[in-house]
């Protein structure tokens, strides 16, 4: 299951800012990164610059699995714009990475319109929500995973 | 403890639904206008002024804006941002303004011309501004999805079924159809709900609000005052705010919110609990927001919210109405004002004589607003009688 950038359409670029700049320059290698406190140890997501447990300000970059659990989704069909009108329905889903943080992210199914997460069990922890195993493809710009057998891919 | 201690003078609304030959800042001097007329007093006698912000008209310093623009030179005046909740934020500050002696009249306006003041692409512009710039909106969101994923957590932990949602949809514009002011006319069913259009599932076009021109006014002063009033006034009897987050990615919970910290401080202060509660007007911008809030307050168990409104008893005549006047889903939201229209008709319905929507029972009335995604709760709680 290759991923490639026409499988998605020419969605838009984040916008970036200071905050951000490190998280989507990692995200342009293909490394999921976030920050993590030099003093409590607890990951954080989204980025800034103090810990919302400790409010220490030292925090280390740090790679993560890219595994993680979807919490919740939807199947959107009513865009922001065009480019994400043109792939609709699509998926949005927050993701518990299996090191704490939620993120949101897309997920992408082979056949967009039978979506196998639509059905009340897959929600069960213990199902095939989970989305582990994520491998990164070659994607340019904002990064896309790729799942191993059995498993989803996301775009986050 | 602001119990007792202020009283909400007199309410208006602006013409509401389409309205293209006026703009956002004159709904909101309309609505102004009723609401005093309402309390039997004049813009002179006005030395507050709280609103909210306007995207369609989105001056820089918005209160100031008004304030000129209504001929006011206030000693108290600000905008506000708390979303569609900044109602209830204008009405727990503007009581905390008159009780310091910051301000004798505080007159509380919110709302925009939505539908007509802007193009589809600028609505929907709007529409991606609740999202985190950085870290959600580059996944494509706009605000239904972000309630559709509470809502499909919320089905997943509880059980709540897609007909519950409807019927609060159902419910809503039964009420709105019996409100002289509502563009909705009418009825629809829990199938007409469920065969809507998509939107992000599972809502459909039928479970979120639709845009309004649309502006709320009331007026808040001190107790002394009420004895020269045209009106009968509203007094507040308990109010609390609680903020849980602003982003739907880093809420604690999505399926327990800050409505519970809010509504245990508006019953404490009022000194009454849930099963005192005659009638609630609930914020209402998705067929969700209510069922969850509900059970927030204690209105309804955890788990039976959407019970509630399947079963009729929020019916105007059933044992807890609900959204008496239509709410967001079917009587107007304009961003602020979404949650105006439910203080304006809370003190519309404790005065009694609303006929065809007229609530029996209409001593104690709780109003909830929300900002964000379920990010900011205020609970009011609203007496016929000093309590």
């Amino acid at each position: 299951m290759e991923n490639s950038r026409r499988d998605l359409g020419p969605l838009p670029g984040p916008d970036i800012n200071a905050d951000a700049r490190t998280y989507w320059a990692a995200a342009a290698e293909e490394r999921l990164v976030v920050q993590c406190c030099d003093e409590c140890g607890i990951y954080r997501f989204y980025p800034r610059p103090l810990c919302p447990d400790c409010a220490s300000d030292q925090a280390t970059w740090t790679e993560v699995s890219g595994q993680g659990r979807v919490h919740t989704f939807t199947i959107v069909h009513r865009a922001p714009n065009k480019e994400f009108q043109a792939i609709t329905p699509y998926v949005i889903a927050l993701i518990d990475l299996d090191e704490g943080p939620r993120m949101m992210a897309n997920i992408w199914a082979t056949t967009p319109l039978r979506w196998p997460l639509a059905t009340g069990s897959a929600l069960s922890s213990k199902s095939a929500m989970a989305a582990p195993g994520c491998r990164s493809s070659s994607a340019p710009g904002i990064n896309q995973y790729a799942p191993q057998q059995g498993h989803y891919r996301w775009r986050w | 403890m602001l119990r007792n201690k202020v009283i909400i003078a007199g309410v208006g609304d602006s013409d509401i639904g389409k309205v293209p030959d006026m703009s956002g800042l004159a709904l909101n001097a309309q609505a102004a206008k009723r609401a005093l007329d309402d309390a039997g007093m004049r813009m002179k006698d006005v030395d507050g002024l709280l609103t909210a912000y306007s995207l369609t008209e989105p001056y820089f310093m918005l209160g100031t804006v008004l304030a000129e623009y209504l001929g006011l030179q206030p000693t108290y005046c600000a905008s506000l941002v708390v979303g569609g909740g900044t109602p209830g934020a204008a009405l727990h500050h503007a009581a905390m303004a008159v009780t310091t002696g910051q301000a004798k009249v505080v007159l509380v306006t919110c709302g925009e011309n939505r539908a007509t003041g802007q193009s589809r692409d600028e609505a929907v512009n709007a529409l991606t501004q609740v999202g985190h710039p950085y870290f959600e909106n580059p996944y494509g969101p706009l605000v239904p999805a972000f309630y559709a994923m509470v809502t499909q957590r919320y089905m997943h932990e509880f059980g709540t079924q897609r007909e519950d949602l409807a019927h609060v949809a159902v419910r809503a514009r039964h009420h709105a159809v019996r409100h002289p002011n509502s563009p909705m006319k009418s009825e629809i069913t829990v199938d007409d709900v469920l065969a809507s259009k998509p939107i992000a599932e599972p809502l459909n076009m039928l479970d979120c609000c639709f845009i309004s021109d649309a502006a709320g006014a009331f007026i808040v002063t001190t107790p002394d005052r009420a004895a020269d009033l045209a009106n009968r006034p509203a007094w507040l009897w308990g109010i609390g705010e609680c903020h849980t987050h602003e982003h739907i990615t880093l809420a604690p919970s999505l399926t327990e919110f800050g409505a519970v910290q809010s509504g245990s401080q508006a019953y404490e202060m009022a000194g009454v609990g849930p099963k005192d509660i005659d009638f609630a007007e609930l914020y209402h911008c998705f067929t969700i927001v209510p069922i969850i809030e509900a059970e927030e307050l204690g209105l309804a168990e955890r788990v039976s919210g959407g019970e509630l409104f399947a079963s009729g008893e929020t019916a105007i005549e059933g044992r807890l109405p609900i959204n008496t006047h239509g709410g967001l889903l079917s009587y107007a939201q304009a961003g602020a004002s979404g949650g105006i229209h439910g203080i304006v008709e809370a003190v519309r319905q404790l005065r009694g004589g609303e006929s065809a929507r007229q609530v029996p029972k209409h001593d104690i009335a709780l109003i909830h607003n929300e900002g964000g995604v379920l990010s900011w709760h205020c609970t009011m709680i609203l007496g016929r009688d000093k309590r």
